[in-house]
């Protein structure tokens, strides 16, 4: 089976979780502003496509930690596995 | 190689990480052009430039200041005193003492005082009311309340009691906003919709850490309560979902449960030698509810308005006696908030039954479109209700004592239990008596005067108010005609009267007063015949007790005075003249204009309009109380295929058979390429206005019509892009009437917040609010702003309206002198206004597109009034667009309105422009655009640079090109003979600069575009050269076995 390559995956996903906060709180602050002009307040859920954005950044953090821990746990693995090679010989 | 290749999925992602930021710089671009107008107001830059070439030995300054430095730049900080001198002079001029039992007021020099209330700290006092009219003060600007009573050394203020108020208040919720659900989830019907919280601190926190102090403070306790108001919050409360906060009553405007224990506790104090008096301050925008307010033993109440930065200054003017207060009201101030008509009609109203066709109700796109709202109350708005009701149950007819619409009354309706102050009252430190009334008929004009001597022992003022009462006649009762028994018809101040001093005034009352609409007859307004009454009065209430006294009533039938106890009038002071036949011509054409005078809001008249055929309504009529008077709101249901067609966003263009494709681009006149500037002097129908907008681009034209965001777009010169452009300057633009918002002049450094509307009303003192305003214009001279987003002249057709503290009255009339005195102001010093919202734009919850239904006779003698004076008499020169519709079609897009009575019958050369118009609304989009400029809407408030909402579908059809042009002719008339124009000659070149993140942006986007080619090409040779590599280590192994 091919080796799936978690810290890449971990890696995409942070990019994504970049430009999607990002996205959120200009958004928002983009909002509050109009908003502001009627001394009103903007939510960080106000519109639909603020939800959007909210669910895939929440969908790309998820992604992004579990595949960082199976990044993670890849090396201990490989490294545990070395040791006990090395141990072995 | 190797290291190559453990940098392969670092360099992947850094790759696709700037590849994605490259997508965005470019998209971001696009979305930049389109609000370069938001970011231009946001950033504060005006990206066109005025390049002069003359020696400067011309004057161009068309609109001066009064106030300059020695090397001729502007003194902004002598204009800013000005505001502040002229705005305490009309806030202490306005503000109305209510009552003031045993003369508590004027408070004795030397007194020890006690203030009470989070409204007594800078920052939860209400400068101005909220939303885009508000103007943030900076309190540092001022004195605060404390400091100000003791600067002059004449009183000491508990300062344990104000610094505990100043401590615990910081954080108070005064006039905070929320959406309505308990769960703080938004509102589901109106996500703009708001809910206003009071923040009064508990009686019992306050007593237990300052209580002792209280006696050493004793003099006076003067308690500072708060009302606001707000664009987009209504202070009416949703009763299905508010969580009320504390109010009793379930009413905003009534007080809290904090604020009774309060008044509770100092009138209890007072009882117990505590206190010697309790006065109250009112700080509102709208009438508060008086029902639990004078339950309670308060010696003294002063309405306060809104004043601005000059509140505290005024407020110790009038409470120290420096001046007299001689503010009068201009709203009935009712016992019970719900004793009006107009509010069983007021609130959140969906179509009901099947809505299928309608168009999508997209509220986060601004367009509510399964909204109404029923003017059933018709003229009966403020006191023309509470007065006509009242004289009718003095004369027994119309079953006015019947018990519809009693909210407060013992049995039946009584006007002493439901009204508490009338229209016109206010009390005066000093007293007068009237004497010598006369009218006496000159043409076309009544001159009425009176002679006003100060009887008391201290100087003061007080306004003449003439009052006109028409006959309601039977052709009225048979033709759905409605008469209030009083109206106001003019208004004079006497100068300040010295003790014993007389002044005789004057009020000239046109006889075109006389007139009234008659929307089911004749359609047009007619003069009837019959007894008309012109009477003066010290408040409304009054002067209809000398018509009734004249009429032959006393208080053995009934008659009270305007406190509620039993008074004949006095019929000097009322005059019978009588119309001897019916004139149905007269006034069937416009006085201004000479143009017909018909029906033109049949369509939003559930009587006529054809699409609500199976529906009736029967508005408020004085022929029968009882019956007419609405028992619960209408219930409207969409019952044809005429009404979902008509509630469509756009219904389609009548081509103009005769319309032809305007030139474009092209130099036509004799004198070669023209600047706007050179027609100067020439007329609105001057044909050199053919060959300017002969030069005019398609693009410019729709960009000067169709980009309106904070700003009137330049149409810059370039020899190489607009050869043809006409060198018309940017206009600034920005959000009123408080005050010129988020623009300040540089050396002050701050903002300037004038008193609100309604405190410049209750002035009664045109004069004294022109000199405002004539401030308010060289505020914006100062700052740079060319044109404001005000003023705001809606009716308070109920207490509720979220808008009320921005606009002037109930009244039309006083709201129509007011606003002339206003536009005259800041017109005098070249600043362009935008006269809002027009019209039938009373409530803020589902403004967006409610229809509102209403008949032309309300429509034209309570809601149009005060425009049509600032546009007839004042020459306002802008207009805004409300955001309701009128009937099924938008204001903005409503033919009747904006062309046949704006411009037909009034004469108006200026421009329209909408409200703050969403893209992708039926105020916004391409469609209703089209359809919009043809009905007479030329500016859109709005930014985009999308072509299919820039009039992109119709570049080939001739009507709405002429439209176009029309439009960027008004725009370009306003513009020239405004500020905007200070500076520029015919030598000016109006240069458009690009704004800095334009540059920015460009840097960013190379750079991208190098980092992006350069980790890509990294990451593509990590994927290449090991493989290459690799191949050849692996044949060179080969080849060596």
């Amino acid at each position: 089976m091919k080796k799936i390559r978690w810290g890449i995956i971990a890696g995409v996903c942070l990019v994504f979780v970049f430009y999607l906060t990002v996205g959120i709180v200009a958004g928002w602050m983009i909002l509050d502003r109009i908003e502001a002009e009627t001394t009103g307040h903007a939510s960080l859920f106000q519109e639909g496509w603020q939800i959007a954005l909210f669910v895939a950044d929440v969908v790309f953090a998820a992604a992004m930690i579990g595949s960082a821990a199976m990044a993670i746990r890849n090396k201990v693995l490989a490294a545990r596995g070395k040791v006990c090679a090395e141990v072995a010989k | 190689m190797k290291i190559l290749k453990a940098l392969r999925p670092v360099l992947g992602i850094l790759a696709l990480f700037f590849a994605i930021l490259l997508v965005i710089l470019f998209v971001g671009e696009k979305y930049v052009e389109e609000n370069e107008g938001n970011l231009n107001y946001a950033l504060g830059i005006n990206p066109y430039e005025q390049i002069t070439d003359s020696d400067g030995s011309v004057d161009t300054e068309y609109f001066k200041s009064d106030f300059y430095k020695d090397d001729g730049s502007y003194d902004d900080v002598a204009m800013r005193n000005h505001s502040m001198e002229v705005s305490r002079e009309a806030n202490g001029e306005g503000m109305v003492l209510l009552w003031n039992e045993n003369d508590a007021l004027p408070l004795a020099e030397g007194s020890k005082l006690s203030f009470f209330g989070v409204s007594s700290q800078s920052a939860n006092w209400l400068y101005t009311g909220a939303g885009s009219g508000k103007v943030t003060v900076t309190t540092s600007d001022f004195l605060n309340l404390k400091d100000t009573f003791e600067v002059e050394g004449k009183y000491t203020v508990n300062s344990r009691l104000y610094s505990w108020y100043g401590n615990v208040a910081a954080n108070a919720i005064l006039s905070g906003l929320s959406h309505a659900n308990a769960d703080g989830s938004n509102y589901t019907k109106d996500p703009h919709y708001r809910e206003f919280r009071v923040g009064e601190k508990a009686w019992a926190d306050l007593n237990s850490a300052v209580g002792s102090t209280f006696a050493s403070y004793g003099d006076a306790a003067v308690f500072f309560i708060s009302r606001n108001g707000n664009e987009d919050g209504d202070t009416w409360f949703d009763t299905s979902v508010n969580t009320n906060s504390g109010h009793i009553e379930n009413n905003y405007l009534d007080l809290t449960q904090n604020e009774v224990d309060t008044l509770t506790a100092l009138t209890q104090l007072k009882k117990d030698g505590v206190f010697k008096k309790v006065v109250l301050v009112l700080n509102t925008g709208t009438p508060m509810a008086m029902k639990n307010i004078k339950t309670y033993d308060i010696d003294a109440c002063l309405w306060a308005g809104m004043g601005g930065n000059a509140s505290f200054g005024a407020i110790y003017d009038v409470l120290s006696g420096a001046v007299n207060p001689s503010g009068k009201l201009v709203d009935t101030y009712v016992y019970d908030s719900d004793s009006a008509p107009s509010t069983v009609n007021t609130g959140a109203f969906e179509f009901y039954g099947d809505t299928d066709g309608l168009p999508a109700d997209e509220r986060s796109n601004n367009s509510y479109n399964h909204a109404y709202i029923v003017y059933q109350e018709g003229i009966y708005v403020g006191y023309r209700y509470y007065e006509t009701r009242y004289e009718d149950t003095v004369m027994g007819s119309g079953n006015a004592n019947s018990s519809a619409g009693a909210k407060c009354s013992q049995n039946g309706w009584s006007y002493a239990d439901e009204v508490c102050y009338p229209f016109g009252y206010g009390e005066s430190y000093t007293s007068f008596a009237y004497s010598d009334f006369n009218v006496r008929a000159e043409g076309d004009v009544y001159d009425v005067t009176v002679t006003v001597t100060n009887t008391g022992d201290v100087a003061g003022k007080t306004p003449v108010q003439v009052y006109l009462q028409k006959p309601y006649t039977e052709y009225d009762r048979q033709t759905g005609i409605e008469k209030a028994s009083a109206e106001l018809v003019g208004f004079t101040k006497t100068k300040l009267l010295g003790p014993g001093e007389s002044q005789t005034c004057t009020v000239q009352v046109d006889a075109e007063s006389f007139k009234t609409y008659d929307s089911y007859g004749k359609k047009t307004y007619i003069l009837e015949k019959g007894d008309y009454y012109l009477a003066v009065g010290t408040d409304v209430h009054d002067a209809l007790n000398n018509i009734l006294a004249a009429k032959g009533y006393s208080a053995e039938d009934g008659m009270v005075d305007s406190l509620g106890s039993p008074a004949d009038g006095d019929k000097s002071f009322a005059r019978r003249i009588t119309v001897s036949r019916d004139d149905f011509e007269k006034y069937s054409v416009s006085s201004a204009t000479n143009y017909p005078v018909t029906n033109r809001f049949d369509d939003a008249d559930i009587k006529y309009y054809e699409g609500l055929d199976n529906l009736d309504i029967t508005y408020l009529s004085r022929s029968d109380w009882q019956g007419t008077y609405p028992e619960t709101f209408y219930k409207m249901t969409l019952d044809s295929d005429k009404f979902i067609a008509d509630m469509q966003y756009a219904t389609g263009i009548e081509a103009d058979p005769e319309a032809e494709m305007p030139l474009y681009g092209t130099v036509t006149s004799e004198f070669g390429r023209l600047s706007l500037i050179q027609l100067k002097d020439l007329g609105y129908d001057a044909p050199m206005w053919d060959d300017l907008l002969n030069q005019l681009t398609w693009y410019d034209t729709v960009h000067l019509c169709g980009v309106g965001s904070h700003e009137i777009t330049g149409i810059a010169y370039d020899e190489a892009t607009n050869p043809t452009g006409i060198n018309s300057p940017h206009v600034v633009a920005h959000d009123g009437p408080a005050g010129v918002k988020n623009s300040k002049p540089e050396d002050v450094n701050s903002y300037m917040a004038f008193p609100n509307g309604v405190l410049l009303a209750s002035t009664w003192n045109e004069e004294l609010v022109e000199k405002v305003y004539d401030a308010f214009g060289m505020e914006m001279l100062h700052a740079g702003v060319g044109e404001i987003y005000g003023t705001c002249a809606g009716i308070h057709r109920s207490v509720y309206g979220g808008r009320n503290w921005e606009s002037f009255s109930e009244d039309g009339y006083m709201s129509g002198r007011i606003l002339c005195a206003e536009v005259k102001g800041i017109q005098g010093r070249g600043g362009i206004v935008n006269i809002k919202h027009f019209v039938l734009n009373d409530q803020e919850i589902y403004r967006c597109g409610t229809a509102t239904w209403a008949n032309e006779q309300s429509i034209r003698e309570i809601y149009l009034k005060a425009y049509e004076d600032a546009v007839v008499e004042a020459e306002a020169n802008g207009v805004m667009s409300s955001l309701n519709r009128i009937g099924t079609t938008w204001a903005g897009r409503h033919y009747g309105l904006l062309t046949e009575v704006l411009r037909g019958e009034w004469g108006f050369e200026g421009l329209v422009e909408t409200d703050a118009a969403n893209r992708y609304s039926y105020a916004g989009r391409g469609d209703a655009r089209a359809e919009a400029v043809i009905a007479g809407n030329d500016l859109w408030l709005a930014g985009t640079d999308e072509e299919s909402l820039l009039w992109g579908d119709y570049t080939d059809d001739p009507t709405v090109a002429q439209a176009l042009r029309e439009s960027a002719h008004r725009i370009l008339y306003v513009v020239l003979h405004s500020s905007a124009m200070n500076g520029i000659d015919s030598s000016t070149r109006i240069v458009y600069i690009q704004p800095w993140y334009y540059d920015t942006l460009h840097k960013a986007q190379t750079a991208a575009i190098i980092v992006t080619a350069v980790v890509a090409a990294a990451f593509v040779l990590s994927l290449v050269l090991p493989a290459v590599f690799g191949r050849k280590g692996k044949s060179s192994e080969s080849s060596v076995q």
